[in-house]
């Protein structure tokens, strides 16, 4: 079977991360996908300098920046700016030690969560996933973004799925667990 | 919570994907990893470089207690080292890390400083370093082992856990 394919040429993606290396691993991934217009950025203030003037189709951002919070530069997107860059989709990067700062991430309005490290397979379906399933955004005066209660949401086809949308085989395969304790 | 409006905003992303030509998974995932190979050689110097800084950090506190300014470094590169070693695959320089993420972690939020857990994690990442001769397979558990008896007396909650 022929696979689906996406078409990520001319997309604008904006990646921000402390880490000059990791951004560089990326942004590799993301050359691979047939992205051509990568910006990187080291910190929540270039990140916010940056999208005052330039178009930004994607944003992967780091859940703790050297001079902000994560979920501080996605508030900002989120409340400050216009569309389409307000309904911007945003991908969270945590490290193992960001772990607690899912939470605020998620409340402040990111749309996907991912641990480092990331691989390309899962940041390949990652992106497949946000661009190909309609998702609901919510306006109210305490959260702006997509609407978090998202679990049974899959893309029209069933594929780049994630994981755990497959709920027949988690099920299954927890059950196996619990037989064999 | 009162909602304000539920809608379904125009995304350039998703019109972008679906647009004819493209790239198939497969074909961009090796395209991908071909990539990041083309790399790799890079991300093992900044784990030698990162370690190093660990180890400037540890022997510069001369015994006296790491300060809160310093656990919070230590966690900022260790997470980089986790994330790396992960990228890469080395499997016992990322427990040892973690482990190391762990202890600095509890001990921050525990108001402690001890020095002494932080440098054994340390002196094992050196070991298990992508520029030092891997250790043999059951050297290698023992040190892990033995850096788990640590954590066991700190017993401090991993960061696997939280979140």
């Amino acid at each position: 079977m022929a696979q689906l394919r996406l078409n990520l040429r001319g997309i604008g993606v904006l990646l921000v991360d402390r880490n000059h290396y990791y951004r560089a691993l990326v942004a590799q991934m993301m050359a691979g996908f047939g992205v051509q217009h990568i910006r990187s950025c080291d910190s929540g203030a270039t990140a916010m300098e940056y999208m005052k003037d330039n178009w930004v189709t994607l944003a992967i951002i780091e859940a703790d920046l050297p001079d902000m919070a994560g979920s501080d530069l996605i508030r900002w997107i989120r409340r400050e700016q216009k569309e389409p860059l307000r309904f911007v989709p945003i991908i969270v990067l945590s490290g193992y030690t960001q772990v607690r700062m899912l939470n605020e991430v998620r409340n402040a309005g990111a749309n996907l969560v991912m641990q480092k490290p990331l691989s390309p397979k899962a940041l390949f379906d990652r992106i497949g996933w946000l661009g190909r399933t309609k998702r609901a955004y919510i306006e109210a005066s305490t959260y702006i973004g997509p609407d978090r209660r998202f679990r049974t949401i899959l893309p029209p086809d069933n594929d780049y799925k994630r994981e755990t949308d497959n709920l027949e085989r988690i099920s299954a395969a927890s059950i196996a667990e619990s037989t064999t304790q | 919570m009162s909602i304000k409006k539920i809608h379904f905003p125009t995304i350039p992303l998703q019109e972008m994907i679906a647009r004819q030509g493209g790239i198939a998974r497969d074909q961009a995932i090796d395209a991908a990893m071909a990539n990041v190979k083309s790399i790799s050689g890079e991300g093992d110097q900044i784990i030698e470089v990162t370690i190093q800084a660990l180890e400037a950090l540890v022997a510069g506190v001369h015994g006296e207690a790491l300060s809160p300014d310093q656990l919070r470094e230590i966690l900022v590169q260790a997470d980089q080292i986790v994330t790396m070693a992960g990228t890469f695959g080395y499997g016992t320089l990322d427990k040892a890390t973690r482990g190391l993420c762990d202890i600095a972690d509890g001990l921050m939020h525990a108001g402690m400083g001890d020095v002494a857990p932080v440098a054994v994690h340390i002196r094992a990442m050196r070991l298990f370093s992508p520029f030092c001769a891997a250790p043999q397979a059951d050297v290698s558990d023992h040190i892990l082992d033995e850096l788990a008896k640590v954590a066991a007396h700190y017993n401090f909650p991993s960061l696997d856990t939280e979140g």
